[in-house]
């Protein structure tokens, strides 16, 4: 009798203390010492492309499209600081507790502070987007307080009035100023693909208020004024302004020379140029398999438009051309500086190869660039570049993959295009 | 004995500690001295902090409600939130913009509140013509809350975004444009 009454009072106490649970107990608070090593967690390789897709990751299982990545990382490392997370809630509060924090119980049918976690990060996954990120959850920074941890968030103008916002981590700033980031997308996220990591990578689209770099919101911070953010973490509406003043192409320059320790000589501009084109050709490989993948599981049924929105390459095609453009233009400013024979032969070879419709009988072009995109079918650069300028690339997902390649013209779907 | 024990200690976790976590407040702010890190170095000297308390209070007059505002301008509606009682049951109705790959979806959710007041999805779905909801009846029953996010002015500088609870402003963000001045702010309001 005894022993059942102790186990009754055991059975009792236990389920207590699990039935209710915090996603996490925080003992911690933000400071600037916290920002310091959540900008160098952001830039270990704790941070990698992985974190959610690798059944050994102990984060396997949180879904993220791009803005859900930014609060994923932001929470995981809050959760392993013992710091407070809080996000202003998505879907409003009439009581005293406005946001979804770490100190709620909604997601305690998980035993563990982890699946907890996961759970919680993926119910705010489908309750937020950019939007929430750019006007509750985070400020905007000063050029100089751009750090690791930092996001750059854009909102476009694309066809029909169509609005794109994409929001890009920024895990590293190379010593030349441009920026490792790592982020997702929807396809992504719909198909459970490790996230894109871009780690030389220069921004395309120039801060618009409030889009640009940002910062995350200590929680007591949420729903405060900019000047109640302590200067130290660089809150400041600075970016929109030199935005403003020195167009695009000027405010990216500052950026880079602002944050950059060393120069960057044209010759390797040239390199990385070269290399973050080779990087997004190929990735166009990856993106155009998806939606053939998709239109294979479909019997290829005209896509919807959210199925069209995933897997469509209207954005990733105008970036793809300014690559091929950022190119150019760093051949041309090395020839007129008189520095072509200062840079390796090859790439100068290659750029005149691509834009010049130079001859060359026996070039590397091809090995240092091929674009496999169907089996027995590869090109190189300046086929790509070739077909880019003459318009001849789909990007709707319902074509082909001769046609998605510009390798034909005919037989195009006629399937709706959405935008 | 030892059960009313347990029934306490049970009743701590499941009540308790939701009215303890409703009303705690997160710690205030600790900033280090500055002399410890190197943050300073990282200081800009040109900050343009334009939005100080006194100027948001005089930039938000012309927006402090919304249904005024919505008979002058044309407005882009970014969300919508409401809440509703229908049947003794709490729902929240929200309306959004997903970031797709190319383009944006539009986004329909429904929670359900529990007693505490915490809201858990019951019902998600991408706009479909003619169909918005399916779990509840949105004609029925009694609004509580309502919040809305909306665009103004979207210009090649940026746009205006302006947040209301309840028709009240209680944020504003982004570029304010007028013929005599273009200014850059990010304000907030406390409710009334």
């Amino acid at each position: 009798m005894r022993l059942t009454v102790k186990f009754c009072f055991l059975f009792l106490f236990f389920i207590s203390f699990n039935i209710k649970a915090a996603v996490w107990e925080d003992n911690q608070v933000w400071s600037l010492q916290y920002e310091e090593d959540f900008s160098n967690w952001m830039q270990s390789n704790a941070v990698n492309e992985n974190i959610f897709s690798d059944s050994k990751s102990p984060y396997f299982g949180v879904s993220t499209d791009c803005a859900d990545t930014a609060y994923a990382l932001r929470a995981i490392f809050a959760f392993e600081h013992n710091l407070p997370f809080a996000i202003y809630s998505p879907s409003g509060s009439r009581g005293a507790n406005k946001t979804i924090n770490n100190r709620q119980n909604s997601w305690d049918n998980n035993s563990t502070s982890r699946q907890r976690l996961i759970a919680m990060i993926n119910e705010i996954g489908d309750s937020v987007g950019t939007e929430n990120l750019a006007y509750f959850d985070t400020f905007p920074i000063a050029i100089k307080s751009i750090t690791p941890g930092s996001v750059f968030m854009y909102k476009i103008k694309a066809r029909f009035g169509n609005f794109i916002r994409h929001t890009y981590n920024i895990k590293g700033i190379n010593d030349v100023g441009t920026f490792d980031v790592i982020y997702s997308t929807q396809a992504n996220k719909a198909r459970g693909l490790p996230l894109i990591r871009r780690k030389d990578k220069e921004f395309e689209y120039m801060p618009t208020d409030p889009w640009g770099f940002r910062k995350f919101r200590w929680p007591e911070l949420l729903g405060k004024d900019l000047s109640s953010v302590p200067l130290e973490l660089g809150p400041s509406t600075e970016q929109f302004g030199l935005a403003q003043s020195l167009g695009q192409d000027g405010f990216f320059k500052y950026v880079k020379k602002t944050l950059a320790n060393t120069n960057e000589t044209s010759s390797q501009r040239l390199t990385r140029s070269f290399k973050t084109l080779c990087t997004e050709a190929q990735a166009r490989i990856d993106y155009v398999n998806q939606g053939l993948a998709h239109l294979k599981e479909t019997n290829n049924k005209c896509m919807s438009y959210e199925e069209f929105d995933a897997y469509s390459t209207p954005a990733r095609d105008q970036t793809l051309k300014e690559l091929f453009e950022k190119l150019q233009s760093a051949y041309s400013d090395l020839a007129s500086e008189g520095g072509l024979n200062t840079t390796t032969p090859q790439l100068v070879e290659f750029s005149e190869i691509i834009f010049k419709n130079k001859i060359v009988s026996n070039t590397d072009l091809f090995s240092a660039c091929p674009i496999q995109y169907r089996p027995e079918m590869s090109i190189d650069l300046r086929v790509l570049w070739k077909r880019i300028s003459n318009g001849v690339l789909s990007s709707h997902p319902n074509d082909s993959v001769e046609v998605r390649w510009g390798e034909t013209t005919r037989n195009t779907t006629k399937c709706k295009r959405w935008y | 004995m030892i059960i009313v024990v347990g029934v306490f200690f049970y009743w701590l976790q499941s009540y308790g500690h939701k009215s303890l976590n409703a009303f705690r407040a997160f710690s205030p702010i600790k900033i280090q001295e500055k002399e410890d890190l190197d943050y300073s170095k990282k200081l800009t000297s040109e900050l343009l902090l334009v939005n100080q308390k006194s100027d948001c209070e005089i930039l938000k007059k012309p927006y402090a409600h919304l249904d005024k505002l919505k008979k002058n301008e044309a407005l882009d509606l970014r969300f919508e939130n409401t809440h509703k009682k229908i049947e003794n049951k709490i729902y929240r109705l929200r309306h959004f913009f997903k970031d797709g790959d190319e383009g944006e979806i539009e986004t329909f959710l429904v929670y359900l509140e529990d007693k505490a007041e915490m809201a858990r999805i019951i019902e998600k779905s991408s706009y479909t013509k003619g169909q918005l909801y399916t779990k509840i009846e949105t004609t029925k029953g009694k609004i509580l809350y309502h919040e809305e996010g909306v665009n103004l002015s979207e210009n090649v500088s940026g746009t205006l975004f302006l947040h209301y609870i309840n028709n009240q402003l209680m944020g504003m963000q982004g570029v304010l444009q007028n013929q005599n001045e273009h200014k850059n702010i990010d304000c907030r309001f406390q409710q009334e």
